[in-house]
């Protein structure tokens, strides 16, 4: 018995031994990282008063899609909370107690949406900046107006924090730090004007890319979307059927498109020249054939 | 044959019959509960990181039915083993029973929360885990000897029935335990279990002899066995059961290794859970049975010594990282060579103080033994300079007097060439 106590002893110990020396390099690694304050420009970005669509629907799909992870009333929730990965909590955005709709100035929400950072400087985590990058000032100010306009909601709400597993994943270049994300990303083109154009279609379409991936050819990974070149099904595919498809929520053979993956309910609110500038834009796209069907075609 | 054995024969026919019986039914339920929480599972799961690993919902939910089997085996094994040994000890039955019941109660929870399942089943199944429940807090009441001690608990035992009775049989009408919010349940169920801990603490000090303080040692070790994971979870230390999925575009944006690996470790932890539950049977089979009784003191001064040497050395090797790197910080900012010099200096303190808290330890916890390792040292040294036989004599009854405190010793010396003979004589 006690010579097997006496093993059981070591061997834990040296795993304990092992687990610290590790676990603490981690944090001092990404420590630097998570709390690194980034420098944000100045701006004379304004949010409107009142949100003034002027025939846009873009900004309210943007405003849907900000649902998805922030609530259906904007409240925030958590969306993971495990101790050894993290805890990602998506902020209350509304005027009521715990939301951010009352601290924040305009140029707090122009640094957190467009840049990922937080007043303090430091990152946000998880936030889709670097596709939000893009938004022109005028659509953001929709945007950010249709969110503080929503009804306030009394809710607080912890914050979020990546875990020791969480950290290493850090380490492994998972993009979760969205300041360093957008900081990497190349400046955004000017915002073009509204119109069935390819340009407008290709700013309407860098929201797509957090599914579909660069270049929209597609992601070979669960959950993942679809390949929207025209090597893809959407080769066969003509405008009527792509407008369809985000509106009604079926592809031209009948299938129904799976709304947890594919929110057609939010997209399909695009009006008639956003989806036709997307469609446009898309055909313009370089075919790229992929030999195995990504998991949202099978 | 008298009266009296005939009593006994058919009060162990009883007893067999109502054993038997809860088995039985406890293993029809089971099996009944077993689809019912393999299509739970296998339907509830994120299938995204199934995916990313190449698994399938359906062999998820098999390795998760899977590892319930075994807790279910396992318990309903060593409780037969325990009701085969001694069927005529009421304690050894009731341990037996609560075993059985308690192993299989997580599947027959799910049966009894199904839709759809026969009513008749439901209600069976419903009165087998009101047993489980009540079964788990007096056996704490009243383990090791049967008795209720403090008398007081025999009281709590009328109150925490009563409540599982509402519980379990009103659920539906919302009213009492299981109408209650979350907190407040939980809350009442660690009241309860406080309560049956302080009554095995209490017993430990004032009542039981020694056999029975070994036996409420296992017992605590085991029900501590069962509640490190729950209360890890609670205490948020370790993840608990995933909670709903998330968003999809989220996912794509974080991208799938974060969740995989969050779910990964879930059920890591899951089947961690899942196999320290099995020392709750085993330890209960050793103190009713009374195998290796004694080693359960090895087993908590180790725990003792190094799960506080390692948490020392946690302190002192964060501190040391803290220290040195303010202090290197100074000249150059690097924090591998304060990660070196805090893991040198960690290493450098291991033996030294694992030798004090042992010392600590035992002066504070074993205080005989520490003080008979004392005497047995000063007497060492004292025989170092002793040269008449006499002298060493005396000095080792003495010392053995002082130590073991036997009701009688004797010496016996062997001169050059006679026989042995008694040379001292002690009591």
């Amino acid at each position: 018995m006690r010579s097997i106590l006496k093993w059981i002893g070591i061997v834990l110990a040296v795993l304990v031994g092992i687990i610290i020396l590790v676990a603490t390099w981690v944090f001092l690694t990404t420590e630097s990282r998570i709390t690194r304050i980034h420098e944000v420009e100045s701006t004379s970005f304004k949010v409107p008063k009142k949100p003034d669509l002027e025939g846009r629907n873009y900004p309210l799909v943007v405003a849907e899609m900000c649902k998805e992870c922030h609530g259906p009333d904007f409240a925030g929730q958590i969306m993971e909370d495990d101790p050894l990965i993290g805890r990602l909590v998506s902020s209350n955005l509304t005027t009521g107690d715990g939301g951010i709709g009352s601290v924040y100035n305009d140029a707090g929400w122009y640094a957190a949406v467009r840049h990922g950072i937080r007043p303090d400087g430091k990152s946000l985590l998880a936030m889709p900046s670097r596709e939000l990058n893009i938004l022109s000032d005028e659509d953001l100010g929709i945007v950010v107006s249709l969110i503080k306009n929503s009804p306030p909601i009394n809710k607080t709400l912890p914050r979020s924090q990546l875990g020791l597993m969480g950290r290493v994943i850090l380490l492994q270049g998972i993009p979760i730090l969205s300041a360093e994300q957008v900081e990497g990303s190349p400046t955004p083109p000017t915002p073009p004007e509204p119109g069935e154009t390819v340009e407008y279609g290709q700013y309407l379409a860098a929201l797509c890319a957090i599914c579909h991936g660069e270049g929209l050819a597609g992601v070979d990974e669960p959950g993942g979307g679809t390949n929207l070149t025209p090597g893809g099904k959407l080769g066969t595919w003509m405008e009527a059927d792509f407008i369809k498809a985000l509106r009604m929520g079926v592809e031209p053979d009948g299938k129904m498109i799976d709304q947890e993956m594919m929110p057609t309910r939010i997209f399909g609110k695009l009006n008639e020249s956003e989806l036709k500038a997307l469609w446009i834009y898309l055909q313009t796209l370089p075919a790229v054939v992929k030999p195995t069907a990504t998991p949202a075609e099978q | 044959m008298n009266k009296e054995s005939l009593s006994d024969r058919n009060r162990s026919l009883l007893t067999f019959i109502i054993w038997s019986a809860v088995l039985v039914t406890v293993l029809l339920l089971f099996a009944i509960s077993l689809p019912v929480r393999y299509q739970h599972l296998a339907t509830s799961v994120d299938a995204r990181p199934l995916d990313q690993l190449d698994l399938s919902a359906a062999s998820y939910a098999t390795y998760i039915v899977t590892l319930d089997v075994m807790v279910a085996l396992a318990h309903i094994l060593i409780g037969s083993v325990i009701f085969l040994r001694k069927p005529n000890d009421r304690m050894a039955v009731f341990v037996s029973l609560t075993l059985i019941i308690n192993g299989c109660i997580l599947p027959l929870t799910e049966l009894a929360n199904a839709a759809g399942v026969n009513p008749g089943v439901a209600l069976v199944d419903r009165f087998i885990i009101y047993l489980g429940m009540v079964s788990s807090i007096v056996l704490l009441y009243v383990f090791p000897d049967g008795k209720f001690v403090p008398r007081l608990t025999s009281f709590l035992s009328f109150i925490w029935a009563f409540l599982m009775l509402v519980g379990i049989v009103s659920r539906s009408a919302g009213l009492g335990f299981g109408g209650w919010s979350a907190t407040i349940q939980f809350a009442v169920v660690i009241i309860f279990a406080g309560t049956g801990f302080y009554a095995q603490v209490y017993r430990y000090r004032n009542v039981s002899r020694p056999i029975q303080r070994q036996q409420t040692k296992w017992a605590m070790l085991g029900l501590a066995a069962a509640c490190i994971g729950p209360v890890l979870v609670v205490a948020n230390v370790l993840p608990g059961s995933s909670g709903p999925e998330v968003p999809n575009v989220l996912y794509q944006r974080v991208g799938g290794g974060f969740f995989t690996t969050s779910f990964l470790l879930g059920l890591l932890a899951a089947t961690f859970f899942k196999l320290s539950s099995l020392l709750f049977p085993l330890s209960f089979a050793i103190a009713i049975l009374r195998y290796r009784l004694w080693d359960i003191d090895i087993l908590i001064r180790r725990t003792l010594v190094y799960g506080l040497l390692t948490g020392t050395l946690l302190i002192v090797y964060l501190i040391g990282i803290v220290l040195t790197q303010a202090i290197l910080g100074l000249f150059a900012p690097s924090s591998s060579l304060s990660l070196v010099l805090s893991t040198l200096g960690t290493i450098a303190l291991f033996n030294p103080l694992r030798r004090r808290i042992q010392s600590g330890i035992d002066r504070r916890f074993y205080r005989s033994r520490y003080d008979v390792e004392q005497i047995f040292e000063a007497f060492t040294k004292r025989m170092r300079d002793q040269v008449d036989p006499d002298q060493i004599t005396a000095q080792l009854l003495g010392v053995l007097e002082g130590t073991l405190q036997p009701d009688h010793a004797s010496l016996w010396l062997k001169p050059d060439l006679g026989k042995w003979k008694v040379t001292e004589k002690l009591g």
